[in-house]
């Protein structure tokens, strides 16, 4: 999967999932970065990102090791759509 | 600020190490392990599969929910050591409980979605059932501050004999292990794999039990020679920093035990042991051993504290009120039970841990801590009357 | 111990904003409705993304009340505003969705159950919320009743006393009453006490509860403001609804935790001097809140 395709997928997450505006979904780019703290991000806190990570999960097919720390690969879409598609093409 | 004295002449449980209070104590005190498959209901489809499950009661009662039937248990306890000797009207029933009768509204959903099931599915439906039976007719209240549910619980019930609204009061905490509650957990991924070690450096999660646990609190001046102990002060705090998970810095923990402490006329110095919260979460034992270090300060390494969520489960609306008759039984006994699942201590968590074995120590006066969902904060001064 | 004094009222119902927009008779009004659902408030800002109906509801309350009383947000904010929430009902919808998703995840859900849940969306409200039902992770949290004074307390960075009963009118005097407890103790200096109810979504439900609910039921949000006066307030039982009691399920129709802080909007709408008597009922049980003339 290239890395629009996945960011088209993480938007369809951020709806469906994590209650976000349609609108402001499709706002959101690669560059837009999500943890809360981080200037200019979309805000999402742990809450969020443990039902990010069971989404992607379960929409990717992949398993995230919860005793690793993925936190970097959480900081922008960018991040996390790389993560993504290096975890599909490793299974 | 002088508050009257309230007793807590007597108390009843039951829960997965014990299905009284005696078995609950010489279980804490040995370290029983309370955590076992859950069988009562399905969860082959969750991730975690245990819990802290009464896998038997003494008696099974039909047509009872699940709830009500813990609650009416821990009742039968408590009455077989002391009688509610007051007038119906002046008998009070304050409960805490974090989901109530909610497996009724999942049966309701299921397959009976009849008034009568509807009603008891209410959170406040076990609290009206075992007032009933008890022939209470004074104020009836169910609490709900989540976790620190059974801590709250006894702070109001203290308010009514204060305020003379009552002259007994059965008060405490209960909640019942079911799917809604199993699967809300599983879904936060709070809930741990392994097993549940409070302040150990390998903590990974909490796992839930459940439990009913009742004491009869009336005016100390009106409680005769025999009691347990004392509720000296209780106190609230709210975090506002999140829905679901304790502000870090638990400011709002710090203020509950300070204002407790104001409120009990104690100072730090004065305090024996702490009942400490101890989920086991990597998140919830940090910030409690931040806060008890800040608050104990220069006594922090003299005085003990355990948890008992290990060996219980969290048992939620029951927790509270369980951790506060522990506190008074250690005074009476003169032991402090174990941290069961407590191996390794975290180093960040500098706290003097009764840990693989109980300790013989005498505590006359306890703190009592709980940190509940939506940041609930709660804290408990007790006092064991130490014979 | 000191006394008190209401100092505002906040409330917001399915018949509009404030006592103002209550009908002189909500079983006329109703015209044969058994439920008048209040609008999900508008509220501005995606930190409400997540939260439910009855969290915005609570939101909403307060800050009718702050507009009622002329005061700023910061001037609730902080450790010595305590807050006491109570509700019968709030809870309600979002343990029916999580409970019904849940039946849906484990492939249990039949045609029936499925329906009920399209059912249950009255008036469109819940189609409000973006996507399926809420799935589990960041709609747990909602299901416990401290959802609503945890969104509360975030909002306005409360950070005092905490208090949350459970049940109808009774459990709100019960509220009021911890409410004078914590001010004439001196552990906070100011008391907001907030009550949420909501129906809708479980309207079926709540129909076969007849017996205990006389319709309409009214979904309604109120909070009112409690500060150190003059007043001395004495908590007994109740044998007899009194009049504020009998003139709120007149005008306002079944409220349940609100009916009392509603009873006290309308009081202060009038006037009155003298001693305020509130009554408020629930499974049997009637408690009564007296403030005796200052």
């Amino acid at each position: 999967m290239d890395p629009k395709e996945v960011l088209d997928e993480l938007r369809t997450i951020l709806v469906t999932r994590l209650k976000f505006d349609q609108r402001r979904a499709a706002d959101m780019t690669l560059e837009t970065t999500l943890p809360k703290g981080v200037e200019g991000s979309i805000g999402l806190d742990s809450l969020d990102f443990i039902e990010l990570s069971i989404a992607i999960e379960e929409r990717f097919g992949i398993v995230m090791d919860e005793s690793q720390d993925l936190t970097r690969h959480f900081l922008s879409f960018d991040t996390l759509a790389r993560f993504i598609t290096a975890r599909t093409e490793a299974a | 600020m002088i508050t009257e004295p309230v007793a807590i002449v007597a108390a009843g449980a039951v829960t997965p190490i014990g299905a009284d209070l005696d078995a609950f104590w010489s279980g804490l005190v040995i370290g029983t392990d309370g955590i076992s498959r859950i069988e009562r209901f399905p969860v082959d489809d969750l991730r975690v599969r245990l819990g802290g499950e009464i896998k038997k009661l003494k008696r099974e009662r039909q047509g009872d929910c699940r709830a009500s039937q813990l609650l009416f248990a821990a009742a039968d306890d408590l009455r077989a050591r002391a009688s509610l000797d007051a007038p119906p009207a002046r008998v009070a029933v304050v409960l805490g409980t974090a989901l109530g009768g909610v497996e009724e509204g999942e049966k309701a959903l299921a397959h009976d979605p009849s008034a009568r099931r509807a009603a008891a599915a209410l959170y406040d439906g076990p609290a009206s059932a075992l007032a009933r039976r008890l022939g209470a007719r004074g104020p009836v209240m169910t609490v709900s501050t989540a976790c620190a549910s059974g801590a709250t619980a006894l702070g109001v019930a203290a308010d009514l004999l204060r305020s003379d609204a009552a002259d007994l009061v059965v008060t405490g905490g209960y909640d019942i292990l079911c799917r809604f509650v199993m699967r809300g957990f599983d879904a936060l991924r709070s809930l741990t794999r392994d097993r549940a070690r409070p302040f150990d450096r390998r903590r990974s999660g909490l796992l839930l039990g459940e439990g009913a646990a009742l004491v009869l609190m009336a005016r100390d001046r009106d409680a005769g020679g025999r009691r347990l102990g004392r509720l000296l002060g209780h106190a609230s705090a709210s975090d506002g920093a999140h829905v679901a998970a304790p502000d870090p810095d638990g400011r709002g923990l710090e203020r509950a035990i300070r204002e407790a402490l104001a409120q009990a006329e104690v100072g730090v110095a004065d305090i024996d042991f702490v009942s400490a919260h101890g989920t086991a979460t990597p998140l919830n034992d940090r910030v409690e051993a931040a806060v008890l270090r800040r608050v104990l300060d220069a006594h922090a390494g003299r005085i003990p504290v355990n948890a008992i969520k290990g060996a219980l489960g969290h048992t939620m609306g029951a927790a509270a009120t369980l951790e506060a008759v522990m506190c008074l039984l250690a005074s009476r006994e003169g032991v402090v039970p174990p941290t069961v699942g407590l191996e390794e201590r975290d180093p960040e968590c500098e706290l003097d841990l009764v840990a693989t074995a109980p300790r013989a120590v005498r505590p006359r006066v306890s703190l009592s801590t709980s940190l509940g969902f939506g940041g609930c904060n709660a804290a408990l001064v007790l006092e064991g009357d130490g014979r | 111990m000191t006394g008190t004094e209401v100092a505002a009222v906040g409330v917001v119902t399915g018949w509009g904003q404030s006592v103002v927009a209550l009908p002189s008779d909500a079983a006329r009004a109703a015209g044969g409705r058994r439920v008048i659902a209040a609008l999900r408030p508008s509220l501005v800002g995606e930190r409400f993304r997540r939260a439910t109906r009855e969290c915005l509801l609570g939101v909403a309350a307060v800050e009718a009340l702050l507009r009622e009383a002329s005061l700023g947000r910061e001037e609730i904010r902080g450790g010595e505003t305590a807050l006491v929430y109570v509700t019968a009902a709030a809870y309600g919808s979002a343990n029916h969705d999580f409970i019904v998703a849940g039946a849906a995840d484990a492939g249990a859900v039949s045609v029936g159950a499925g329906a009920a849940r399209t059912e249950h969306s009255v008036g469109g409200l819940r189609k409000a919320h973006a996507g399926p039902v809420a799935s589990n992770t960041l709609h747990f949290p909602y299901t416990a009743p401290s959802a609503v004074p945890a969104e509360v307390a975030i909002e306005f960075g409360l950070t005092g006393p905490y208090v949350i009963l459970l049940g109808g009118a009774s459990a709100m005097i019960d509220g009021l009453w911890q409410a004078t407890l914590l001010l004439g103790r001196g552990q906070c200096r100011r008391a907001l006490v907030l009550a949420v109810e909501t129906f809708a979504e479980c309207e079926p439900l709540w129909a076969r509860g007849r017996w205990l609910l006389r319709p309409p039921l009214v979904e309604s949000a109120a909070c009112a403001l409690l500060v150190p006066g003059p007043r001395r307030a004495t908590y007994a039982p109740a044998s007899t609804p009194s009049p504020l009691e009998a003139l709120v399920r007149v005008r306002a129709g079944e409220t349940l935790a609100c009916a009392p802080l509603i009873a006290l909007a309308l009081a202060r709408a009038s006037g009155g001097a003298g001693p305020l008597r509130l009554t408020g009922e629930w499974r049997g049980r009637r408690a009564g809140l007296v403030w005796e003339t200052p």
